[in-house]
C-alpha cells in the first residue's frame, strides 16, 4: 500500500492525515475551523472529509491522534468529533474513536483551560489514570508530581511517555507501516525551567522517516514553534549527531508561515532566518522538496492582511519561494490549492522515487463511485 | 525552431472561448471546470483551421523522477482541421528525449504519444477526462522510467504521415535491381503496395512505376532522430551525419541508368523513394535489438531528380528521347536548392506478411520452417493448415486425391469457383497466397498417398524429405500406411470424431519410439476407459447423401464447429510438435459451449514378435494388470483381453484387460473365468470404439513365486483359444501375469517376457509349452 500525506485547507489551522503503508491512519492535529452553513467559507468541512475517508476503508477510528498543543487552531472541534473515554456524553455511536492519543506533557499539566483544550486535557488525564491509550511527549518534573498528586504510580506509566530524541513506540521502518517517528520537541528540561506553560514552544515537533523501495522520504512537522525553539532543536540534534533527523523531503511549515519561525525580524520584503533555521531550511532540504504552509493565502503586498501581525507573513513566504525555486522545490499554501477561489484537500504520496503530488484525472466513474446519490 | 517561434508561427492568440474545434472547446471547459488541480488554460491559438490549446499541466512527478520532467510542464494540444487525434506537444525547448514520443516534423516541438489506438477507434470514447488522464499517465510513467513497453518499438512514431508503404522483405533486399510498381488503393491513394512488375498479372487497381533505393545505416554511425526529414535535401543532411552520402550515391546510380543503352524507361519515369533501415537507439543512446524501417517517398520521378542532381535534362520524344530525359553531356553539380525543394514524405513501412512477421505475431521467437507433408486436404486439414500458415509454420506439401465438390464448401477453406479443382492444389495455393515466401511456401501432390501408380516416387520423395508428416485423412488405412512408411519423419494424426463434436491429435515422440499405430491403440484405450469419452465415437445422428449413391454420404457437421475444433487442434498440434515427447489429446465441445480437454498419459510400449505377428502392450496396461493381480493374491485372477487387430499387417495392439467376472472361480492354484458380464463388456468396447477394438484373448495371474509360464491347464486353455480364434483366422492370445513379469503366448508360441516394475523389456525366450 502506498503511504499518503494529506493536507486540508482550514485557514490558519493544522490537520495532517498520514495514511501509512500498513493501512494505519495517524491524524496530526484536528481543527474543524469551517463555519457551518457559511457558503462563503472556503475552508473544507474537515469532519465530513475524515468521515468519508474512514467509511471508504470501513473503520470508525484513528490509530493515533496527535494534538501537538491545545491551541484552538490545532484542536477545534475535538469534543464534537471524537468518542471520548472520560465521559459518557462524548460517546454517541457516530463519534470517531482514538486508539492512542498523543499529547505534549503541557496538555496534561496546563491549568485554566476551556472548551476543546480542556477536553483534550481531560481525555489525556483519564487515559493516563487508566494507564493505556495515551502517549505523553516529554516528562517534566511536573508530570511526575501530577501523578503523585493523583496517587498514580509514575514508574508504571513510563511506557506511556516518549521524550525528545526517542522514537515513537510501535512504528518501524522495517515493519509493514514502513515509517518511524523521531521526537524533536518538547524538551522536558526546558519545561522544568519555565514558570508558565508556553504552549507553542512546548508543543510536539516530529520527524517521520518513510521507506518505500530503497528510498527514504522524510517529513518534518513542527506545529507552531518559533525560531528560538527551532534553533534549539537544531543545536541539540547536532550535538547528538542526529543531523539526518533534520533532513526533509516535505515539511509542514511551522506556525502558518509566521516570520517568527524564521527569525526575530519580519523584514521588508523577505524575512532573514537565524543561522540554525537557515541551515535547517537550506542545507537540510533535499532536492525538489516541498513545503506546505497550512494557512490562509499569502497576502498581496500592501493589503490589509499584509499589514496585520497575524500570519501568514508575505516576507516569510518570499524567503520560502526564493529558496524553493533555487532548489527545484515547491512552496504551496493549503488555502491556495488548487486555486484560491476554490481550495481543496490534497495529498502527497510516498513513492520509491521520493515524494510526489498525488494527482488523478477526474472522471464520471470515480466521481459517481465516491457519491451516494439518492432518489425519491 | 525554438518553441516561441513555433508558437508565433501557429497564429494569433484567441480567447479560449473562441475555439471552434468541438474537442478543443470541450477540453478547455473541462480543465476550467473539473481539472483545476491538474491543469490551467494559458492561451489558445488558431492558424487556418488548426487550433492550439496551451495548458500548464501538473505532472505529479516524484522528487527523483527518472526523466527530467518538471512539476509543471507547459503543453500545447494541437487540434487538426481534419478529424484526427489531438497531438500533445511539449512547449519547452529542452524537454527531454524519452521513449514514447512521436517523431515530429522538422521545427515542431516534441510531442508525446499518449494513445496507441488509431483515431477512428479512439474517437469513439474520446472525452477530455480520458485525454487528461492519458497525459497524466504518460508523465507518471515518464517519472518512473516506465514509458517503454517492451512490446513496442523504441523509436518514436511518425507524426502526421498519412502514407503507408507496403513491401516484401525479399523485394526490399533486391529493390535496386527490380522494376517495381506501386499499387494504390482506389479511394485514398495513401497506401502504396510496392511489388515487382513481373509478379503482377493484369490488375484493375491504379498503379504507378516506382523506384526504391534502400540504405542501411551502420550501427556505429546511428544517432537517434530528433525529427523526420521532410525533403530530399534534409534527408541527405540527416544521412550525411550518419555516414551515408545520399546525393553522391544517387548521382552514381542515376548516371548508370541514364547511360544504359537503351535507357530503362520504366525506372527513369518511376516515382522515387528511399527506404532506410536504421538500428534502434533508445533515448539514452543505447542500441536495442531490431531495426527501424522508414520510407521517404518523393513526389518526383527519377528523371526529375536526375535533373535536380545536374545529371540530365528533360527531353521530348520529338527531341530524340522516348525516356523523357536525356543525360547531360557534361554533368554538373547538384542544384541544392532544387534538391531541397523535392518533398520527401516520410511513411511507415509495412512488410508483407512473411514467415518472420507471422512468427512474431503468433508470439514465438524462432521461425519454424520444418518441411511438412500433410496428407488430406479436407475439412480438418484445410482449416488446420490455414491456422498454422498464419502463425508462420512450416513449408508444406499437400497430398490429396479428392476434387472439391459443392457440398465440401460447407466446411472447407476454399470458395465456390474452386469446385471440381483438386483439393491439394487449392489448399497449397491458398497457403502460398497467404505467406509471402520464395519459393512458394506450399506445393501440391494430387494423388492417393497409398497409390502404387506413377505418383508413388514423388510421394515417397516428399515423405522421405519431410521433417513431419501430418495425417489429416480421417482414414485408418492411410494413418497406418503412413505409420509404417519408411520415412524417418515424425508423424502426427489429426481427426474429428464421427459426430463432429470432438477432435483428436496423436503425435509421435520425436525419436519415434512410439508410432501412430501404438498411439491409436492408447487413444482407443482411453475411449474404452474414460467416462468422459462415452459416446465419443458414436455414429453421426444424421447424414446427407450428396448423389444418391450409397457411399456418397456425408456427416452433418456445421462449419462453426469445424472452425472451433480446428483452432484447438492447430494450437495443440503445434505445441506438441515443439516438444519431443508424444501427445494424445482429445477436445470435446460441450452443449453449453465449453470445451473439455483430455490428455491421457502416453505410456511406453513393449513389443513382441511371434512367428510373423507382432503384439504390443503399453506399460500402463501392464500396470493395471499387475494391480488386479495384487488385489487377489494369493489367489489367481484373470479376464478377457481386448485390442486392435490389423489382419493384413499381422499386428495386435492390446488395449484393455477386463477384471475377473464375478462368477469366476479362483484358488491359489487355478482360475476359471466366469461369464457374467463378459459378453456385455466385449460388446460395449466394440460399440464404444466403433468396432476398432475387439476381443483378442484371455489373461490370468499366477500366484506368488510361480513363474509366468503356462501350466498344463494353461496349455489346454491355449488349445481351446486356438480353436476359437480359428473362426476369425486369428492367432489365439494368452497373457500370464506373475510376480514381476508378464508373458504372452500367441498362436501356441510363447513370446517374450517383460520386467514390469523396471518398465523395461527383459527378453528371455522360453521353449516350454511349445
Amino acid at each position: 500500500m502506498t503511504a499518503y500525506i494529506h493536507f486540508f485547507p482550514l485557514g490558519n489551522a493544522d490537520t495532517l492525515r498520514l495514511d501509512l503503508a500498513d493501512g494505519r491512519k495517524v491524524l496530526v492535529d484536528y481543527a474543524a475551523t469551517r463555519t457551518d452553513d457559511d457558503y462563503e467559507d472556503k475552508r473544507c468541512d474537515l469532519p465530513t472529509e475524515l468521515r468519508n475517508d474512514l467509511k471508504k476503508v470501513g473503520r470508525n477510528f484513528f490509530d493515533a491522534v496527535c494534538i501537538t498543543h491545545t491551541d484552538s487552531d490545532h484542536c477545534k472541534g475535538f469534543g464534537e468529533f471524537f468518542w471520548l473515554e472520560h465521559a459518557a456524553k462524548y460517546q454517541a455511536a457516530h463519534r470517531i474513536k482514538i486508539n492512542e492519543l498523543w499529547v505534549p506533557a503541557a496538555a496534561v499539566l496546563e491549568e485554566g483551560l476551556k472548551g476543546d483544550a480542556r477536553l483534550v486535557r481531560a481525555e489525556a488525564r483519564h487515559r493516563l489514570r487508566e494507564g493505556k491509550g495515551v502517549l505523553v511527549f516529554s516528562h517534566p518534573d511536573a508530570l511526575k508530581k501530577w501523578c503523585e498528586d493523583e496517587g498514580l504510580d509514575f514508574e508504571k506509566r513510563k511506557h506511556l511517555i516518549v521524550d525528545a530524541g526517542q522514537l515513537v513506540p510501535g512504528f518501524s521502518k522495517t515493519g509493514p507501516e514502513k515509517v518511524e517517528f523521531f521526537v524533536h520537541c518538547p524538551f522536558g528540561w526546558k519545561q522544568d525551567q519555565n514558570l508558565v506553560v508556553s504552549r507553542n514552544e512546548d508543543s510536539i515537533a516530529m520527524h517521520a522517516t518513510f521507506v518505500e523501495g530503497q528510498r527514504e522520504s522524510r517529513l518534518f512537522m513542527a506545529s507552531d514553534i518559533n525560531h528560538e525553539t527551532l534553533a534549539e532543536i537544531v543545536q541539540v540534534t547536532r550535538k547528538h549527531d542526529n543531523e539526518d533527523r533534520l533532513r526533509w523531503d516535505i515539511m509542514k511549515l511551522m506556525h502558518h508561515c509566521s516570520y517568527l519561525s524564521l527569525g526575530p525580524d519580519r523584514g521588508v520584503d523577505e524575512t532573514k532566518p537565524v543561522p540554525e533555521v537557515k541551515w535547517l531550511f537550506e542545507d537540510r532540504r533535499e532536492v525538489d522538496a516541498t513545503i506546505v504552509s497550512s494557512s490562509w493565502p499569502i497576502p498581496k503586498i500592501g493589503s490589509e492582511e499584509d499589514k496585520s501581525d497575524q500570519p501568514p507573513h508575505r516576507q516569510a513566504a518570499n524567503y520560502h519561494y526564493r529558496i524553493s525555486e533555487d532548489r527545484d522545490g515547491e512552496f504551496v499554501v493549503t488555502m491556495e490549492q488548487p486555486t484560491e477561489a476554490n481550495p481543496k484537500p490534497f495529498a502527497y504520496k510516498v513513492t520509491a522515487l521520493g515524494i510526489a503530488l498525488s494527482l488523478a484525472a477526474p472522471n464520471v466513474g470515480t466521481t459517481a463511485a465516491a457519491s451516494t446519490p439518492r432518489a425519491g | 525552431m525554438p518553441v516561441v517561434d513555433w508558437l508565433a508561427d501557429f497564429g494569433n492568440p484567441i480567447a479560449a472561448g473562441d475555439l471552434e474545434s468541438p474537442a478543443a472547446t470541450a477540453l478547455a471547459s473541462f480543465v476550467d471546470r473539473h481539472a483545476v488541480q491538474i491543469a490551467k488554460v494559458i492561451e489558445a491559438r488558431r492558424c487556418e483551421c488548426r487550433e492550439l490549446l496551451v495548458l500548464d499541466f501538473r505532472t505529479g512527478k516524484p522528487q527523483d523522477s527518472f526523466h527530467p520532467i518538471k512539476k509543471v510542464e507547459r503543453i500545447g494540444i494541437r487540434f487538426q482541421k481534419v478529424d484526427a487525434m489531438p497531438e500533445v506537444h511539449m512547449l519547452r525547448d529542452d524537454f527531454p528525449d524519452t521513449e514514447h514520443q512521436l517523431l515530429v516534423p522538422e521545427g515542431a516541438p516534441r510531442a508525446i504519444c499518449i494513445d496507441d489506438r488509431p483515431w477512428a477507434e479512439a474517437r469513439l470514447t474520446w472525452t477530455p477526462a480520458e485525454f487528461i488522464h492519458r497525459i497524466l499517465s504518460w508523465f507518471s510513467r515518464a517519472a518512473r522510467g516506465e514509458l517503454h513497453d517492451p512490446r513496442q518499438p523504441l523509436d518514436p512514431l511518425l507524426i502526421g504521415s498519412p502514407i503507408s508503404f507496403f513491401i516484401a522483405r525479399n523485394v526490399l533486399n533486391r529493390s535496386a535491381d527490380l522494376d517495381l510498381v506501386a499499387i494504390h488503393d482506389r479511394e485514398q491513394r495513401q497506401s502504396l503496395r510496392v511489388r515487382p512488375i513481373e509478379e503482377l498479372q493484369a490488375s484493375a487497381e491504379p498503379m504507378e512505376p516506382f523506384c526504391i533505393v534502400a540504405y542501411r545505416i551502420p550501427p556505429e554511425k546511428m544517432q537517434r532522430l530528433a525529427s523526420a526529414p521532410s525533403s530530399l535535401g534534409s534527408l541527405a543532411n540527416m544521412l550525411k551525419l550518419r555516414g551515408i552520402d545520399l546525393l553522391d550515391d544517387l548521382r552514381a546510380r542515376f548516371l548508370d541508368w541514364l547511360s544504359e543503352d537503351p535507357p530503362p524507361i520504366w525506372r527513369i519515369n518511376s516515382r522515387f523513394a528511399v527506404i532506410l533501415e536504421m538500428p534502434i537507439i533508445a533515448p539514452d543512446g543505447t542500441q536495442h535489438d531490431g531495426t527501424d524501417l522508414r520510407a521517404f517517398v518523393t513526389d518526383k520521378r527519377v528523371g526529375d531528380i536526375s535533373v535536380a542532381l545536374g545529371l540530365a535534362m528533360p527531353a521530348k520524344p520529338d527531341e530524340g528521347s522516348e525516356v523523357g530525359f536525356v543525360k547531360s553531356l557534361a554533368p554538373q553539380g547538384a542544384n541544392l536548392d532544387a534538391v531541397c525543394a523535392i518533398a520527401a514524405q516520410s511513411a511507415e513501412v509495412h512488410y508483407e506478411f512473411d514467415r518472420r512477421l507471422a512468427t512474431q505475431i503468433a508470439g514465438r521467437n524462432a521461425e519454424d520452417d520444418r518441411k511438412v507433408v500433410m496428407v488430406g486436404a479436407g475439412a480438418i486439414g484445410s482449416h488446420v493448415a490455414e491456422c498454422l500458415i498464419r502463425e508462420g509454420r512450416f513449408r508444406w506439401t499437400i497430398i490429396d486425391c479428392d476434387r472439391l465438390l459443392p457440398h465440401n464448401l460447407a466446411r472447407h477453406t476454399t470458395r465456390k469457383d474452386d469446385v471440381i479443382k483438386d483439393k491439394a492444389s487449392l489448399v497449397a495455393r491458398d497457403l502460398a497466397a497467404t505467406l509471402d515466401d520464395t519459393p512458394p511456401v506450399a506445393h501440391p501432390i494430387y494423388a492417393d498417398v497409398t497409390t502404387k501408380g506413377p505418383s508413388r516416387l514423388k510421394i515417397n520423395k516428399a515423405l522421405g524429405e519431410a521433417d513431419l508428416i501430418i495425417d489429416a485423412t480421417a482414414s485408418i488405412h492411410a494413418e497406418r500406411f503412413l505409420s509404417d512408411h519408411a520415412s524417418e519423419a515424425r508423424r502426427a494424426c489429426i481427426f474429428f470424431n464421427p459426430v463432429g463434436d470432438a477432435a483428436v491429435i496423436l503425435v509421435e515422440p520425436s525419436d519415434r519410439s512410439l508410432t501412430l499405430r501404438e498411439l491409436e491403440a492408447q487413444y482407443l484405450g482411453s475411449v474404452v476407459r474414460e467416462r468422459a469419452l462415452a459416446g465419443h465415437l458414436a455414429p453421426p445422428t444424421g447424414t446427407y447423401a450428396y448423389t444418391g449413391a450409397c457411399h456418397a454420404i456425408t456427416n452433418l457437421i456445421p462449419q462453426s464447429r469445424v472452425t472451433a475444433l480446428s483452432g484447438l487442434v492447430a494450437e495443440g498440434l503445434a505445441k506438441a510438435l515443439d516438444r519431443d515427447d508424444p501427445t494424445i489429446k482429445i477436445w470435446s465441445l460441450q452443449s453449453a459451449g465449453n470445451v473439455e480437454a483430455l490428455e491421457p498419459v502416453v505410456a511406453s510400449v513393449a513389443g513382441f514378435s511371434v512367428v510373423d505377428w507382432t503384439v504390443s502392450i503399453d506399460h500402463g496396461l501392464i500396470q493395471r494388470i499387475f494391480a488386479m493381480r495384487t488385489a487377489h493374491v494369493p489367489e489367481e485372477t484373470g479376464g478377457v483381453l481386448v485390442g486392435v487387430v490389423d489382419i493384413p499387417a499381422k499386428r495386435i495392439q492390446l488395449v484393455d484387460a477386463a477384471p475377473a467376472p464375478p462368477d469366476s472361480i479362483a484358488s491359489t492354484a487355478s482360475f476359471e473365468r466366469g461369464t457374467s458380464g463378459v459378453q456385455e463388456y466385449i460388446e460395449r468396447v466394440f460399440e464404444q470404439t466403433r468396432g476398432q477394438v475387439r476381443y483378442v484373448g484371455e489373461w490370468h495371474s499366477h500366484p506368488p513365486r510361480v513363474p509366468a509360464l503356462p501350466s498344463p491347464t494353461d496349455l489346454s486353455q491355449i488349445d481351446w483359444l486356438a480353436i476359437l480364434f480359428n473362426m476369425d483366422t486369428l492367432p489365439a492370445l494368452m497373457l500370464i501375469a506373475a510376480d514381476d513379469q508378464v508373458s504372452i503366448i500367441l498362436a501356441n508360441q510363447p513370446a517374450e517376457c517383460i520386467e514390469a516394475h523396471a518398465g523395461t523389456v527383459a527378453k528371455h525366450s522360453k521353449d516350454e509349452g511349445s
